[in-house]
């Protein structure tokens, strides 16, 4: 039970004066219960990817394989794959459609052909999870703040309940407690139900704290598929294809280099690390 | 699924064509388009698709672009062809069996109207493949500046239409990227009878309808904040030249027309010609 990708290659507009190469032969192998990181830049083909292991994007050449659905059979069971891997796009606010909260939450749900008891159990059980009060059920998902409505998307998206979550930039576009609150009920959906997450973003500090694994992309290609730690105390790699180092990566990577090593990538991991240093330090001199 | 919509879209290239003034391309387009209902006989198409095939050769787009804009009407050519071919009569009866009757005037007319047709929405693309909408819109804007003294919009419509045209890219993405959404959370839409599928937009309609009136007020306020209002003491960034290109197509066209003037049947060369001309 995990995503396997095989030599997979993407062409848009393929034999046009317009055609671009997406992707160039990629491998990967994504794990149940990891928490996967996609960087890269712009046009890196980090949603091209992510696209297509929900089939939005038709297999060209190569093969993928999703908890035994084969992407690559000439017939797809679509409803079972999409309600195994959940897509929470950019800005997902901006896909909601129905005339209250409730309706917009059940639509996955229903098309999936659920009993009308079990679809208000999910409704009821992912408004509880994305931390949102049962009393905006009947509200237009219009009259909602930014970070509400956001959340109501991905409530939307949590009542196909799938083994597999994708984010595109998951907290573009909020404030710093929104972005928290978006962060920590990923965690949790991992931590809880073991559903694997993969996150595309811009944001380096958002995938340095909250990854285990990260997946370079440049031009159609993986550079590099290693821990989030090691990928990123390669500080020059980064620097070299114009990203930004995370702030507690770089601090981390520049006193490593003066022979100081600290431990953890939150911030107060890294607080703590320093502190225990220091203490440690002091008592050292202590001794002596 | 919306990445084949060729009408409006510009192709990028250095040609002769592309660099004709905008202005004296939509004069000579709308001769273009009287010549293609002007024409009767099947010579005066002949010199209509010649000319038009020089002119895409000299724009260096290629023939297929061009070609890919009559998918959007195929369905309407057949449809209308197979009208004018069962409901026309006069001429040689070609076929009577049970009630179906076709005579040759029929299949003749259904001929006709198919060759108007696809050298119509050739012509067209042809005219905004070659020319931004940018240039288009400068275009019109100033073949209708006479326009001003009647106290007509002129300046304001050519804005509102190429913000239009601006958005659609945008729009395009935007709906895209809402199906995706949607398909994501199972949604399908191509099952069931034609409520269910009609019923299957909403959930792609009401965001983009959204997602439109967001863009357009926030549009509207950018403008303000920037001063805009309307026609009064605005100037062009781009100032439109003839240049010895216009000239030259100017000409060639004038000389095609007068071809065209000339195969049909009713003018005076033409009663010189030998009878199958007619045609």
């Amino acid at each position: 039970m995990s995503i396997v990708v095989n030599n997979l290659c993407f062409t848009y507009n393929p034999r046009t004066e317009f055609s671009v190469n997406a992707l160039i032969d990629v491998n990967v192998t994504i794990n149940d219960g990891e928490i996967v990181g996609i960087v890269g830049h712009t046009g890196s083909g980090k949603s091209t990817f992510v696209q297509h292991l929900n089939g939005l994007i038709k297999l060209q050449s190569g093969s993928i394989i999703v908890n035994n659905i084969d992407l690559s059979a000439k017939k797809i069971d679509y409803n079972a794959l999409r309600s195994t891997v959940g897509m929470v796009f950019q800005y997902p606010e901006y896909q909601l459609f129905a005339d209250s909260v409730g309706k917009d939450i059940a639509f996955g749900p229903k098309n999936l052909k659920l009993p009308q008891d079990l679809i208000d159990k999910r409704v009821n059980d992912s408004i509880d999870m994305v931390g949102l009060d049962r009393s905006v059920m009947d509200k237009s998902p219009f009259d909602l703040s930014g970070g509400e409505r956001r959340r109501v998307a991905l409530a939307g998206v949590l009542a196909m309940q799938p083994s597999i979550l994708i984010l595109d930039e998951p907290t573009a576009g909020l404030d710093p407690q929104g972005k928290g609150e978006i962060l920590s009920l990923v965690k949790q959906l991992n931590k809880q139900l073991g559903t694997t997450i993969i996150m595309v973003s811009h944001d380096m500090n958002e995938i340095y704290e909250n990854t285990n694994r990260v997946l370079l992309f440049g031009e159609g290609r993986i550079i590099d598929d290693c821990s989030t730690e090691l990928l990123f105390a390669k500080g020059e790699q980064i620097d070299k294809l114009g990203l930004q180092l995370p702030t507690m990566a770089s601090i981390k990577n520049k006193l490593a280099s003066r022979g100081i090593y600290l431990t953890g990538r939150r911030v107060e991991e890294v607080f703590n690390s320093i502190l225990d240093l220091y203490s440690r330090n002091s008592r050292g001199a202590d001794n002596v | 699924m919306f990445r084949d919509v060729t009408l409006g879209q510009y192709y990028p290239a250095d040609s002769f064509v592309h660099r004709m003034d905008a202005r004296v391309k939509l004069v000579l387009s709308t001769f273009y388009l009287i010549s293609i209902f002007y024409v009767q006989s099947f010579v005066g198409f002949g010199l209509v698709t010649l000319f038009l095939l020089t002119t895409i050769a000299f724009s260096r787009v290629p023939l297929r672009s061009v070609l890919r804009s009559i998918k959007g009407i195929a369905v309407l050519i057949i449809f209308m062809c197979i009208l004018n071919i069962f409901f026309f009569d006069g001429g040689e009866l070609l076929v009577d069996w049970w009630i179906i009757k076709i005579y040759l005037n029929g299949i003749l007319s259904a001929l006709r109207l198919m060759l108007r047709l696809v050298l119509l929405v050739l012509g067209t693309s042809l005219l905004t493949l070659t020319t931004t909408p940018v240039d288009l819109t400068h275009g019109i804007e100033s073949l209708c500046t006479p326009l001003k003294w009647i106290k007509f919009p002129v300046h304001e419509l050519a804005l509102i239409m190429s913000l239009a045209l601006s958005f659609i890219p945008t729009l395009i993405g935007e709906t895209d990227r809402i199906i995706k959404a949607q398909k994501a959370r199972c949604a399908s839409f191509d099952t069931g009878g034609l409520i269910a599928r009609a019923k299957a937009f909403v959930p792609i309609l009401i965001p983009l309808l959204v997602s439109s009136f967001r863009r357009a007020d926030e549009l509207a306020l950018a403008m303000n904040s920037r001063c805009y209002e309307g026609a009064t003491h605005r100037t062009q960034m781009r100032l439109m030249k003839l240049s010895i290109r216009d000239a030259i197509g100017t000409l060639v066209v004038i000389l095609f027309f007068t071809a065209v003037f000339l195969t049909r049947s009713d003018s005076i060369i033409a009663q010189h010609l030998p009878l199958w001309i007619k045609f």
